[in-house]
């Protein structure tokens, strides 16, 4: 399209000549731009800014993905991928284990009772991830870099959970062994641990109550008073919801902590209507 | 009319000369890449679909600064990880069959029987774990340049989606070489829909019994056998990337409309 | 009907509408009748149903998927005579994933499914516990959970003798944790 180019400094335009044919293509399609007959303008920060989408962009990809192609084959030729042996519905492995990206799922299992752990907490995971950007107020500043100083908190806040996410892959892909028993890297995996199973306590139910009341109450105050503007910011709705799943973001590690240091078994144990519920 | 072909012909370049011929027209012709025709219907037809669909190249803004240090090409190589997992996939349907008694063996004989059985294999489930990978590092690549931030809060929203039917794409592929390490993964994992609160049959306040609850419309049965081996392989194979080859589309359309890769212009 | 719509006409039709109802039938007066279908009428009730007809198919699609019969072995089987259990025996029925429990006070049968997350736990012989290996969860004997995750103990099944002096263990029967099927030592 462009054949060649003479810029008009008292406009700060560029001239950019066409033929008719392109033209009459151009000005019907590119109705975003600033077009006068005849000719496209833009400015010269504009066309620093801009690149081909085909050639800079999507070409660019494309050679990235043939590399990968690459580096897939060559990998493929010389691991193979696992295969075990035929199923057996009557006999459970022991070193039994989830693909990989659900394995931070299959770790809170340990923690939480499955209810919890594989529906209600990764359907909290998805609304959260889904309401994300309409429980952000920052609409503008921060688009199209990394920075880490115009928006702190919603940067920490997503670090945060996405490296918990990772961390407890990687905890249950690389330190489990044999019956989801902790392994240090150093010790043999196919040798069967075992380990006495621990008197696990459950809080009293009294405690239970107080401990949810105070964490979310805490939930809901301390962010205010250290982050005067968040509150103001954000909202009163916006605020509750997004101090609501940080805090159950949080009761995660919490939990874990509790059951390492002080062998708890539930914070909350409820008996409602013949059914259990455990937090 | 050969002759007369020739005769027209003389004095032009080779080029040209193709130019003229049928075949040239039937490729290059009136369609796509043809004159502009004002009052031509198929033509301003074509140009419409472009215009809403935004097939033609573009300038893109990226603020200056180069691309490849900006997304690291994490959402082009997922598409192309796609891509190369539909092909090794329908590769690997040739010689699979999902059936209890013979799936174990059709994925042993990608090893030992079939020419270069093994290497399909190897590749489809290596880039399965890629494609996750490159999906959820491309999401967070989103977050910390605040590209979901408006216009494109509905494009985050469609991208959640595709994260999680990538994960189910995988999850249901883990199933199909029936092992043990398939079995029993899918066990546990349809397991957590029986302890889904009120739909399922063991969890909170269960409203249905076993067997009829949302369990059951994964498993098709009691417990994971032949009727969850063809759910998960009709899945695996047609809903799924169906869906993600539909949204996929609305995801690069939107893109497309929001001016390209976000920037600070 | 002409085409231009007569306002003053229409209200006062309306008005008087009940009356004119009301009136002797003839056929065909309540289609020409300007408040039987207005346009809105027909609007709502082709978008209901629309509705309607979305949720009874999706109802129905979902009804689909879950199948009303399961090819898999009957749950109800026979179990061999209550001789063959020595005692203190805990025998696996691997097709039918149940344990045949035999004590001193009689026979009872556990399910092998993990109150947990559906796997099937291993008898240890030397502990007398069953464990399940995938997040470890133990039971004594009886089937009561003592460690790990499971929230409850293992299902205990019906068992009694049938005509024929065989076991009959019905695993959709579920029995309290104290059940036992006593069988005379002899």
């Amino acid at each position: 399209m462009v054949e060649e180019q003479d810029e008009s400094k008292e406009k700060d335009e560029v001239i950019v000549r066409m033929s008719r044919r392109e033209w009459e293509y151009v000005k019907d399609v590119h109705i975003t731009s600033n077009y006068k007959e005849g000719f496209e303008t833009l400015t010269p920060k504009e066309q620093d800014y801009t690149v081909k989408h085909l050639r800079d962009s999507v070409g660019i990809e494309f050679i990235a993905g043939l590399l990968f192609t690459f580096i897939i084959m060559v990998w493929s030729l010389y691991m193979d991928a696992p295969l075990k042996e035929l199923a057996n519905p009557s006999d459970t492995p022991l070193d039994e284990r989830a693909p990989w990206y659900f394995i931070g799922l299959q770790e809170l299992l340990i923690y939480f009772d499955p209810w919890l752990a594989g529906v209600v907490i990764p359907s909290i995971l998805l609304v959260g991830l889904i309401v994300l950007p309409f429980i952000d107020p920052n609409k503008e500043s921060g688009v199209g870099r990394y920075s880490f100083r115009v928006r702190p908190i919603a940067v920490s806040a997503f670090c945060f959970g996405y490296a918990m996410w990772y961390i407890l892959i990687v905890i249950g892909q690389f330190f489990r062994g044999p019956g989801r028993v902790f392994y240090w890297p150093w010790e043999d995996k196919t040798v069967v641990k075992v380990v006495p199973p621990a008197e696990m306590v459950n809080f009293h139910i009294a405690g239970g109550f107080a401990f949810f009341i105070l964490f979310f109450g805490a939930c809901v105050v301390v962010p205010k008073l250290i982050f005067k503007n968040l509150y103001k910011s954000l909202g009163t709705v916006r605020y509750y919801i997004f101090v609501c799943l940080m805090a159950i973001m949080l009761l995660i590690p919490i939990k874990i902590f509790l059951r390492y240091v002080f062998d708890v078994k539930y914070i909350l144990s409820l008996q409602i209507f013949n059914t259990a519920l455990n937090f | 009319m050969e002759e007369k072909k020739k005769k027209d012909g003389e004095g032009k370049n080779i080029k040209e000369l193709a130019k003229g011929t049928q075949v040239w027209k039937a490729i290059f012709g009136d369609l796509l890449f043809g004159e502009f025709k004002p009052f031509s219907p198929i033509n301003s037809l074509m140009r419409g679909i472009a215009k809403i669909m935004q097939l033609h190249p573009y300038n893109m803004s990226v603020g200056g600064k180069r691309i490849i240090m900006y997304t690291f090409c994490l959402g082009g190589l997922s598409v192309f990880f796609f891509a190369l997992l539909s092909c090794t996939g329908a590769f690997l349907m040739i010689y699979y069959n999902p059936d209890v008694n013979k799936a174990y063996a059709n994925v042993e004989d990608f090893r030992y029987i079939v020419p270069f059985g093994i290497l399909i294999r190897n590749m489809h489930r290596w880039t399965a774990h890629l494609m996750v990978m490159f999906v959820s590092l491309h999401m967070l690549r989103v977050f910390l340049t605040g590209a979901y931030k408006p216009p494109r809060e509905l494009n985050w929203i469609v991208g959640v989606i595709l994260l999680v039917l990538t994960m189910l794409s995988s999850f249901t592929g883990y199933l199909l070489p029936w092992d043990q390490l398939a079995y029993w993964g899918v066990t546990i994992g349809c397991s957590m829909g029986e302890n889904a609160p009120l739909l399922g049959a063991k969890g909170p306040f269960a409203l249905l019994e076993s067997g009829k609850d949302v369990n059951s419309i994964l498993v098709g049965g009691a417990a994971v056998g032949q009727p969850t081996l063809l759910r998960f392989y009709l899945l695996h194979a047609i809903a799924l990337p169906l869906g993600i080859t539909g949204l996929m589309g609305f995801h690069f359309w939107r893109i497309r409309r929001a001016g390209g890769v976000s920037g600070p212009l | 009907m002409t085409d231009k719509i007569d306002v003053k006409y229409l209200k006062t039709i309306r008005e008087k509408s009940t009356a004119e109802i009301s009136g002797s039938y003839e056929p065909g007066t309540l289609l020409g009748h300007p408040k039987t279908i207005t346009r809105r009428c027909l609007f709502w009730g082709a978008w209901l149903s629309f509705w309607g007809l979305v949720s009874m198919w999706s109802f129905s699609v979902v009804r689909y998927l879950i199948p009303r019969v399961s090819y898999e072995p009957s749950n109800i089987f026979k179990a061999g005579k209550p001789e063959d259990y020595a005692l203190g025996s805990v025998t696996l029925i691997e097709t039918r994933k149940v344990w045949i429990i035999r004590e001193e006070r009689g026979i009872y049968a556990l399910i092998a499914v993990c109150t947990h997350l559906s796997c099937q736990p291993r008898w240890l012989e030397k502990e007398q516990i069953f464990k399940c290996p995938c997040h470890g969860g133990q039971f004594y004997k009886n089937g009561v959970n003592f460690a790990g995750p499971p929230p409850k103990p293992l299902v205990r099944a019906f068992v009694e003798v049938s005509d024929d002096g065989r076991l009959l263990v019905d695993k959709d029967r579920v029995v309290d944790i104290d059940y036992i099927l006593p069988v005379e030592t002899g």
